[in-house]
């Protein structure tokens, strides 16, 4: 029996790749079964582990988990409600209604916002920022790494306003000077931080201080609200070669993914043959 | 026409049959390239190694459809017959509707290969909709989330589950995915309760979990094949993701080698149009 699977399974897998020639009858008829075979796998899988355990037994049958809930109490209530905003989705299929549907779609939405709000902002940007806060002398330093944050937020609040003055006020203007003070002084203290490292300690992680011209460059890439030119530009230059480099990264693992999924299929028919060489003594 | 312009002009197919060659050769003419061991794979290895045997269970979420299989099957193959073969606990779930067959698959056969017992070895709770809240749900009380196993026999019947309510009593979470499953175990997992937390995903996807790495966030991560290889390496149990790398490894140097002539191909033939 499990030879006859197979061996569906293979012709199946032998029908898809045969689109790679041309557009051909046997690709259309396990294209249409995969998108058949998957809808009604979908269907089978949500009624029975969404909609009938938490809808329909509530309700109709008034029983969560086996254990009897009564008509109309707390439970029920909980049931039916849900049940009916999600059906109330559907009204969008009826257009004099189908403002009801925006209801249920805003309460989903309201609901999966406030869920995810706070863990999604912490994990992708407190934790991120705080993963980059990290000590160019490659050690685990508080101190160390808050001050290299300082100053890499100070190079970059700098040079925006540097920018910013020169544009609004013109080059001329005392405050647009004062900006070219501080940016000098950041980056000059910036270097004599990395040079002293390099000399007295002896251990500078470069990762980490790539790490740090990487964001810093990256995120001027995409800081639109100015002109590429001057500071701004050299750092989005440096950021377009950490883009790349990242690019080519994904690209690498991509082809790699890709692969994977034909040397599984490949395996899988190597195997198929074998089993027919077996089954046929050859 | 030049040799640059045929080459730009070839029909794709040919390059399609190349890579059919390319991948099938390795399967018959073993290439036995080394595979080097790397941080990321190490860590998680460590990580499940680190676990007590017969104590509190690894919570392995297989969270995977069969278009990924070819590369997260050997992970799950990989980490259950580290877990079995150390008598590590283990407690397997999935939060994609189509990784039912697939999780329940993996971890039977792995389970028959060290004869672990179901139910004292090793659980199987099934699939259950509502990612975020089921994830969140579990930090509360699993049993809100599972009251029963896939088969419906009440967790608390369950002696690999007896005192295990949350995430405290439950030292590390692997999800293998497919899609942003491993993503969601870093947020409503990793972030509220402080879960460890480990990956594999498809290799398309690695580089997307590599800040979540280097932040902390998650103690290890297997990308494609290639990391399933390793940590079949680790525990010197060759399998699927081995048995690939080779294919991989021809692969990738025939992609190089066709953009490094449709490079050349296409600069040479703008130099000649070019007056």
């Amino acid at each position: 029996m499990t030879f006859i699977w197979t061996t569906i399974g293979a012709l199946l897998t032998l029908s898809i790749y045969s689109f790679l020639y041309k557009d051909n009858p046997f690709y259309k008829f396990a294209e249409h079964l995969v998108v058949g075979v998957s809808a009604g796998y979908y269907l089978v899988i949500y009624y029975f582990n969404y909609i009938h355990p938490n809808v329909f037994s509530p309700v109709f049958l008034l029983e969560i988990g086996g254990e009897p809930i009564g008509f109309g109490s707390f439970l029920w209530w909980m049931a039916l409600i849900p049940g009916l905003l999600g059906v109330l989705l559907y009204a969008r299929f009826f257009p004099k209604i189908a403002w009801v549907g925006r209801w249920a779609l805003g309460i989903y939405v309201g609901g999966y916002a406030g869920l995810g709000l706070s863990p999604v902002m912490q994990a992708r940007v407190i934790e991120q920022l705080r993963a980059n806060a990290l000590s160019i002398a490659g050690v685990e330093d508080p101190f160390a790494a808050m001050t290299n944050l300082a100053l890499a937020v100070g190079i970059f609040a700098a040079m925006i306003y540097l920018l910013i003055a020169k544009r609004n006020l013109g080059a001329k203007n005392p405050l647009a000077k004062v900006g070219v003070l501080v940016v000098s002084a950041v980056v000059a203290y910036g270097g004599w931080l990395v040079l002293s490292l390099i000399s007295s300690a002896g251990v500078v992680s470069l990762t980490n201080i790539l790490l740090v011209i990487g964001l810093l460059g990256t995120l001027s890439y995409f800081f639109f609200s100015m002109k590429h030119k001057g500071i701004l530009g050299g750092l989005a230059r440096v950021g377009i070669v950490f883009l790349m480099v990242g690019f080519g990264a994904s690209f690498g693992y991509t082809v790699m993914s890709r692969i994977s999924l034909l040397i599984g299929r490949v395996g899988f028919l190597i195997d198929w043959v074998g089993q027919i060489r077996g089954i046929f003594g050859a | 026409m030049s040799w640059a312009e045929k080459v730009l002009q070839i029909d794709r197919r040919w390059i399609f049959l190349a890579i059919a060659i390319a991948v099938t050769i390795p399967f018959f003419l073993p290439l036995g390239l080394p595979v080097v061991i790397t941080p990321p794979v190490q860590s998680l290895y460590d990580a499940v190694d680190e676990l007590e045997p017969n104590a509190a269970p690894l919570l392995l979420s297989i969270d995977y459809a069969p278009a990924t299989l070819p590369e997260l099957e050997p992970m799950s193959m990989a980490i259950l017959r580290h877990c079995f073969a150390k008598d590590v606990n283990v407690v397997v779930m999935t939060l994609h509707p189509a990784g039912y067959g697939l999780a329940e698959r993996a971890v039977l056969n792995a389970a028959e290969e060290y004869d672990a017992v179901y139910g004292e070895d090793f659980a199987f709770l099934g699939f259950q909709p509502g990612v975020s809240a089921v994830i969140l749900g579990m930090g509360i009380n699993i049993r809100n989330v599972f009251p029963a196993d896939a088969y419906g026999a009440p967790v608390d019947d369950l002696p690999v589950l007896q005192g295990v309510r949350n995430y405290d009593d439950i030292p590390l979470v692997i999800s293998l995915a497919g899609w942003s499953a491993a993503e969601a175990w870093v947020y409503y997992a990793h972030q509220p309760y402080r879960q460890t937390v480990g990956a594999g995903v498809t290799a398309v996807m690695a580089t997307d979990f590599y800040p979540y790495l280097d932040a902390g966030q998650l103690v290890g991560l297997l990308g494609g094949m290639r990391g399933a290889a390793e940590y079949e390496g680790l525990i010197q149990r060759p399998d699927q993701g081995v048995r690939g790398m080779d294919s991989q490894s021809v692969i990738h140097l025939l992609i190089i080698v066709l953009i490094a002539i449709g490079n050349a191909a296409y600069f040479i033939s703008r130099r000649k149009k070019t007056p």
